[in-house]
């Protein structure tokens, strides 16, 4: 009995002390500043697709493939990350399409298939070489050399990444990307005649990993 | 139970988490994406077709006389109508088939353009070069003839062909695309006496 009187003391005069002890140490003292011009600001990753002058960026539109002089050109993009955050750049082919167009007589006699539009029947793609060639001072050769055969857009975004690899555009950077088209006049014959390709170039610009 | 159940459920969260921690499936970065779309390229085309002059529909025979005597002729005429886009250039030329030669070596030949007077002389020997541009047409007038009066042709006959093929070279540039049309003749010469 008198061991838990003993006990009961020393929690009251435990609890006292602390209850004293708080109140004459606390700081009598305080100051509170506000900082209430800080933000958090989310970086922007933008850019810009142009041609190399800076118009409006222009589709490919050769319809007379064949003709004198018709055999090779290309096309210059200018892309610019307009952003404030570095981005990586990979270029790719999509909805890539080989139309035959029907056949005229000349092509009737060479050509079996000759549905109009007969997707993917047309032979104009495997007889033209597309290379791509990037003007950032690190790859002299093109980056990719492929036709544009049926089922060759995947070549596009795999040689990209084989032989371009990590295109970096830091903030306010431009680069050119051309894509050049050419074929051999010994090539083909008349199994292309009207014969048409049909595709989308896609560029993405993604933020650089943190 | 219920708390093994929540252990379980614990650790599959927890691998789950490192997974996509690695993976970076999760990860939230920032994409732009431009295209340029509806890119290009068809094919031109070289066509044309041998027409009758007088209705446009299609010929392939031409030629066909019978009992040519000398000083006798025969006219006939072709439409060449380009069905392509591209001009073409094309050139004639003549190659017998069947019959005898020395009657087909006889037989003479005239080609008329706008009424003028592109090619005379042999049969076999027929070289004429023309072009008619896209969306136009040319006609040709033929005139076949016998001026050889030797008894040894009579009763002869000749089958060949008058061949209209694109020219490979026109303008200086190479036209890979191709076409030609074949006018079938045969002409059997009738019988005649010389005096002697």
């Amino acid at each position: 009995m008198k061991e838990h009187k003993v006990i009961q003391s020393i929690f009251v005069i435990s609890f006292t002390l602390a209850i004293v002890g708080y109140t004459l140490t606390q700081s009598l003292f305080r100051d509170t500043e506000t900082s209430d011009t800080s933000q958090f600001v989310v970086g922007t990753l933008d850019m810009d697709l142009t041609a190399r002058n800076g118009s409006v960026a222009e589709s490919i539109s050769v319809t007379n493939f064949g003709s004198p002089n018709s055999l090779e050109g290309g096309k210059t993009w200018k892309i610019t990350n307009v952003g404030s955050l570095p981005g990586e750049l990979s270029m790719s082919v999509v909805n890539l399409v080989n139309n035959e167009n029907g056949c005229n007589e000349p092509e009737a006699l060479v050509d079996v298939t000759c549905e109009n539009p007969g997707t993917d029947q047309g032979e104009l793609g495997v007889v033209i070489t597309a290379k791509v060639l990037l003007d950032d001072g690190v790859h002299p050769d093109p980056v990719i050399v492929t036709t544009l055969g049926p089922g060759s857009q995947d070549n596009f975004a795999l040689q990209w990444l084989t032989n371009a690899g990590t295109v970096s555009l830091p903030a306010g950077d431009s680069v050119e990307v051309q894509l050049t088209w050419s074929s051999d006049a010994s090539s083909f014959e008349n199994g292309i005649q009207s014969d048409s390709i049909i595709f989308d170039v896609v560029f993405d610009l993604e933020q650089v990993p943190v | 139970m219920l708390f093994s159940k929540i252990k379980q459920a614990a650790r599959l969260l927890l691998a789950t988490a490192v997974i996509l921690l690695f993976s970076q499936v999760t990860d939230a970065d920032l994409l732009d994406r431009e295209e340029v779309t509806a890119n290009i390229v068809r094919a031109t085309t070289l066509d044309f077709s041998n027409r009758d002059t007088a209705n446009e529909t299609g010929k392939s025979l031409f030629f066909s006389v019978q009992g040519l005597i000398p000083t006798g002729f025969q006219v006939e005429s072709v439409r060449i109508k380009n069905e392509g886009e591209l001009a073409v250039s094309y050139e004639l030329s003549a190659t017998q088939t069947a019959g005898d030669t020395d009657f087909c070596n006889a037989l003479q030949l005239r080609v008329m353009s706008d009424w003028q007077t592109e090619y005379s002389g042999s049969l076999l020997g027929l070289s004429f070069d023309a072009t008619v541009l896209e969306g136009q047409k040319g006609d040709l007038v033929f005139v076949v003839s016998l001026d050889d009066t030797s008894n040894s042709l009579t009763n002869d006959t000749c089958a060949f062909n008058i061949r209209v093929a694109s020219k490979q070279v026109a303008g200086g540039a190479v036209v890979r695309f191709s076409d030609e049309e074949i006018l079938q003749n045969q002409v059997t010469a009738g019988t005649w006496s010389t005096g002697g």
